[in-house]
């Protein structure tokens, strides 16, 4: 795929995808929870439909945050989720 | 030191009594040599815990107050049975049970570290299994990767604290706390309990994983501290650690469970050579093999 239709192919989430991810995950309308209990979104784009983990979106609003596009979030509450989530 | 092994190389241990010693060695040199004063014969073997030379104490004739035979660390290398390594034999818990020393650490190659790591890769399912009868929680897959990583990057195996025989918890004991939401309490109804009583917004759900009720957001982290060493009665060593189940408020960690641990080292070595290969599981020393090959000089 070349850059332009990487662009133009943005994933959004699919409200009505569901993810059977294990056999004792479980699913509701657009999550899903992984084996070990992290939520998964069901996204489509284009062409197929896949899922994103709550780690991925983290680390992109960690990005956002840094590059200043969302207000700043306190400490503690990163400090919270970089250790539930082991984000580095 | 209640056990022996015959050389260094040797993993396992057997208990230090006269048909256990007389069958392994057939009363052969190295393990049967003249004392230095060439009067007696003494007996020698390796610490199971430190790979350096023991005397066995006892073993045909007991000394004054003494109840069973046991093995004494020499001050001196044993010709042909293993030499001695003076800073290896002060940490070792069998030489003399004492709060390790938290910050000392062992030189990045050392050879015994290595050997401590190559435990923690090649028995990392065993380890698993015992951490998980110790504390009633089965940790992911996904959360003993997180563990293995954290081990690494905290040098664990070259805590000087570390032995053969203690892997399974000083490998938990050099990690930092991990989060336990998603994680299944197995075995453990005062956890349960604990978690019901203090984290409002915690449930556990039909097959027993932590999770939150609704929507509210649940902090609960697990970690092993305080690693102690110290005499028990009757000459025995109690080795333990404390696992306690942590969440934050105000800014401030709460503890809502704690458990001792005692090291139970006869029971890792037993799994360790239990020949039953069915019930080993690959994957977890695969997964061992991933995150620490490295330290060992493995590719990736």
């Amino acid at each position: 795929m070349n850059h332009d239709e990487i662009i133009r192919n943005r994933a959004r989430m699919d409200s009505d995808g569901r993810h059977e991810v294990c056999p004792d995950g479980t699913s509701s309308n657009g999550t899903s929870r992984r084996c070990d209990g992290v939520l998964l979104f069901a996204m489509r784009d284009r062409y197929h439909a896949f899922s994103l983990d709550l780690e991925t979106v983290l680390s992109c609003l960690a990005i956002a945050e840094a590059e200043g596009e969302v207000p700043e979030l306190p400490d503690a509450w990163w400090q919270l989720v970089r250790n539930r989530y082991n984000l580095e | 030191m209640r056990f022996f092994k015959l050389r260094p190389e040797d993993t396992g241990m057997m208990p230090i009594d006269r048909e256990r010693f007389e069958q392994a060695t057939r009363k052969m040199p190295p393990w049967y040599q003249p004392s230095s004063s060439g009067d007696e014969l003494s007996q020698f073997a390796v610490c199971p815990a430190c790979d350096n030379p023991i005397q066995i104490i006892g073993l045909y004739r007991l000394p004054r107050g003494v109840s069973r035979p046991y093995g004494k660390h020499t001050n001196r290398s044993v010709p042909g049975v293993a030499p001695l390594d003076v800073e290896r034999r002060d940490a070792c818990p069998y030489f003399m049970p004492r709060k390790p020393d938290r910050h000392a650490r062992r030189r990045e190659f050392d050879p015994f570290a290595r050997k401590i790591l190559k435990t923690v890769i090649e028995q990392f399912d065993r380890i698993a299994y015992v951490l998980e009868k110790d504390t009633g929680v089965r940790l992911s897959r996904r959360k003993l990767q997180e563990m293995l990583a954290s081990y690494r990057k905290m040098q664990g195996h070259r805590y000087v604290g570390a032995n053969l025989l203690n892997v399974p918890w000083i490998f938990a004991y050099m990690t930092k706390a991990v989060s336990l939401y998603g994680q299944k309490i197995v075995d453990n109804p005062e956890l349960v309990e604990a978690i019901e009583r203090e984290l409002p917004h915690a449930m556990l759900d039909d097959q027993g994983r932590i999770t939150n009720r609704g929507s509210g957001y649940v902090d609960v982290n697990a970690s092993f501290i305080l690693h102690d060493c110290r005499p028990g009665s009757g000459g025995e060593v109690v080795e333990e650690m404390t696992f306690c189940v942590v969440t934050t408020r105000h800014r401030r960690p709460v503890e809502i469970y704690r458990k001792s641990i005692r090291f139970d080292v006869e029971r890792f070595q037993r799994l360790v050579e239990r020949p039953d290969h069915g019930q080993r599981r690959p994957e977890l020393v695969e997964l061992a093999r991933r995150e620490l090959g490295r330290l060992l000089g493995d590719p990736p």
